[in-house]
């Protein structure tokens, strides 16, 4: 199998979309506000003529660079690309500020490349076996592992759980939209035909995610007046071998928690970053106490290892169960399915080769990461100054594109639409957008089930208690819930302890 | 808290409260049109219908939305915001809109870049060659790559 795919990527297709798509992702990564979510959402289309395993090697490429590219904006300019590169500014910036810029970056591309190469090697290893594993489920077990997964979200996705409910919810709620699973039944479609087909997830996707940000940006506008940001000198640096070898175990544990992160649905990337920070100064106070914060190499090194881990991690119950891990591995797993691969169990046993020429792409795609990456952080920083009122009315129309090309379908560019004003109404609210998507992806597949193992049943609950892994679940649910209580009442304690200090 | 004190930290009753009570009042609305918009054809089953999965989630997400509210209710609520930025987003709505019922007839390329010119303009560009020929020009690419390169038949 291995060889097989191997063979599959022997294509100059395949290199040629590697390479537009890691440019691309670290170009667009490093401008801040515009994501890899959004760089993928925006790429599809380009997509849709080509081949499955380019297309999808393309759209990794650009997940990947963006990645890296957040950091750039985050070191230079003390400004994340993206939200995980948040803990890459900490000591990025404070080199930057020494004039060790050049440095900094260099750390954060081979500590980025690092962290992929471990998670694609975890993919590799763990996503075929779960996918084996769960062609065994039936609508019980699925039903309890989808409730699993939302449970996780809501739960450890970060911020207020009660609203990142209400956006599961909501998206549940849009899932419903269309014809009904199981009796075929129109449901609120208000005699529409198009909507019959329900909401597509790309312009959703591209509306959420791209369209909203537009409006966003134009609701915070700057006042034109305000200059752009100095970005420190680059001076001509060098990191060796040795340099790199001496935080091996800072990126082999950052690595980890990435990965392992990364497979829990929902939390993203940003979390393990500022864990692995956490854990690298931790382990850093023996030797130099006051280095994190004012420009410790570890601490670039480790929050990049980690967000670059999650890559990897993200994509193993996405592509094995069909869950997604975050809104960038759902925009994947759409990818995924208008290339006609549909992600879930039957994956590996229908797709294997190209399955597995994917999994190597991503992992030989840290070659061409290393080369483009030492030569375009300099382009990177031209990048970052192109101002929003250039930047968001290209991605205005670039939305109004990957919204049509789905289906050549006027509905849709309304729905990517909607989805935009939603959106920003939601974003400016302090709502989290992820918990939304996941829901809406989500939905179908837990009613589906549920309602299956209902009507197997007889409408008896009983059935998820008989089977042993449906139950497991449930106990796992429980044990979350508790753990997401306990956790929630220690901090408010603590919270309210240093205001009474305080006081 | 005085009047000042709640500017500076934020209204009682605010955006979040809006959006909160938007969506109560769809969850609401979704469970009274429920019978209306599910037909639902019994042979004597269990109850286990196409009704059944959205009444439990839109009750669940009402439920969520009213605990939300109460729990908020001394919560200072985040600002609406400046008019101006509402009508800098009410603009750019209503341009992408206005782009996109004339679509279909002035075609992909007036529409779209009628969009990002006036986008261009509500985020405050005046210069003619970025305002109208930016947008334009990648309106114009779009249309070349999607006709040509992708084979997307754009209106």
């Amino acid at each position: 199998m291995l060889l097989d795919a191997f063979l599959a990527l022997l294509d100059i297709w395949v290199l040629v979309a590697a390479v537009f798509g890691i440019v691309v992702g670290i170009v667009i990564g490093a401008i801040p506000g515009l994501g890899p979510t959004m760089a993928i959402a925006l790429l599809i289309p380009v997509t849709f003529s080509m081949a499955p395993i380019p297309a999808i090697t393309l759209l990794l490429g650009v997940y990947q660079g963006a990645i890296f590219g957040g950091s750039i904006s985050a070191i230079l300019l003390n400004v994340p690309g993206t939200p995980s590169s948040a803990a890459t500014a900490i000591d990025g910036y404070a080199m930057a500020r020494k004039g060790q810029g050049g440095k900094a970056l260099r750390i954060a591309l081979y500590a980025s490349v690092f962290g992929n190469i471990f998670s694609c090697l975890a993919l590799m290893m763990l996503a075929q076996p779960l996918a084996s594993m769960a062609l065994s489920f039936g609508p019980a077990e699925m039903t309890t592992l989808l409730l699993f997964a939302l449970a996780v979200i809501i739960l450890f996705g970060g911020g207020a759980k009660l609203d990142a409910a209400i956006m599961v919810l909501i998206g549940i709620c849009a899932g419903i939209i269309g014809l009904d699973p199981i009796a075929g039944t129109p449901r609120f479609t208000f005699n529409n035909f198009a909507l019959e087909n329900g909401f597509q997830l790309i312009p959703v996707l591209v509306g959420l995610f791209a369209m909203s940000e537009v409006f966003l940006q134009l609701f915070n506008r700057p006042k034109a007046s305000a200059g752009a940001q100095e970005v420190p000198e680059l001076l001509p640096t060098k990191v060796g071998l040795a340099e790199m070898w001496r935080m091996r175990t800072t990126m082999f544990l950052s690595s980890v928690i990435g990965t392992f992160i990364g497979i829990l649905p929902g939390i993203g990337s940003t979390v393990p970053a500022f864990m692995s920070y956490s854990l690298a100064r931790s382990r850093s106070r023996s030797r130099d106490p006051s280095s994190f914060g004012k420009g410790a190499a570890e601490g670039v090194a480790a929050p990049e290892a980690a967000n670059n881990a999650v890559t990897g991690g993200a994509l193993i119950p996405t592509l094995a169960l069909g869950i997604p891990g975050d809104a960038v591995t759902a925009v994947i797993l759409g990818a995924f399915m208008l290339q006609g691969l549909a992600p879930g169990p039957f994956l590996f046993r229908d797709y294997g080769v190209e399955v597995y020429a994917i999994f190597e792409a991503l992992l030989l795609s840290s070659i061409p990461c290393i080369i483009f990456g030492l030569l375009l952080f300099r382009v990177a920083v031209h990048v970052i100054r192109i101002p929003p009122r250039h930047l968001f009315p290209a991605i205005t129309i670039l939305a109004l594109l990957g919204a049509f090309s789905v289906n050549n379908s006027m509905v849709d560019v309304w729905v990517m639409l909607g989805a935009g004003i939603v959106g920003f109404l939601l974003r400016r609210s302090g709502f989290p957008l992820p918990p939304l998507l996941i829901g809406l992806i989500l939905g179908k597949s837990l009613e589906q089930s549920l309602r299956q193992a209902l009507l197997t049943s007889g409408g008896s609950l009983e059935i998820f208690v008989a089977s042993p892994i449906a139950a497991g679940f449930l106990v796992t649910i429980a044990l979350c819930v508790i753990a997401a209580a306990v956790f929630h009442l220690r901090t408010r304690n603590k919270s309210e302890k240093s205001a009474t200090g305080n006081v | 808290m005085t009047g000042a004190a709640r500017q500076k930290t934020g209204a009682m009753r605010g955006i979040q409260t809006l959006a909160s009570s938007l969506v109560l009042v769809g969850a609401i609305a979704g469970l009274s049109l429920l019978e209306s918009q599910i037909e639902v054809f019994s042979f004597g089953d269990t109850g286990i219908d196409a009704r059944f999965f959205p009444r439990i989630v839109l009750g669940l997400l009402v439920l969520a939305v009213l605990i939300r509210l109460f729990v908020h209710r001394r919560t200072p609520d985040m600002p609406l915001g400046y008019v101006s930025s509402w009508l800098r987003v009410g603009l750019a709505v209503v341009a992408v809109t206005l782009g996109l019922i004339l679509m279909t007839s002035i075609g992909f390329l007036a529409g779209a870049a009628l969009s990002g010119f006036v986008t261009a303009l509500a985020f405050g560009e005046r210069r003619l060659i970025f305002s109208v020929g930016l947008p334009l020009a990648v309106a114009a690419l779009v249309v070349l790559g999607a006709r040509e390169g992708l084979n997307i038949p754009l209106p």
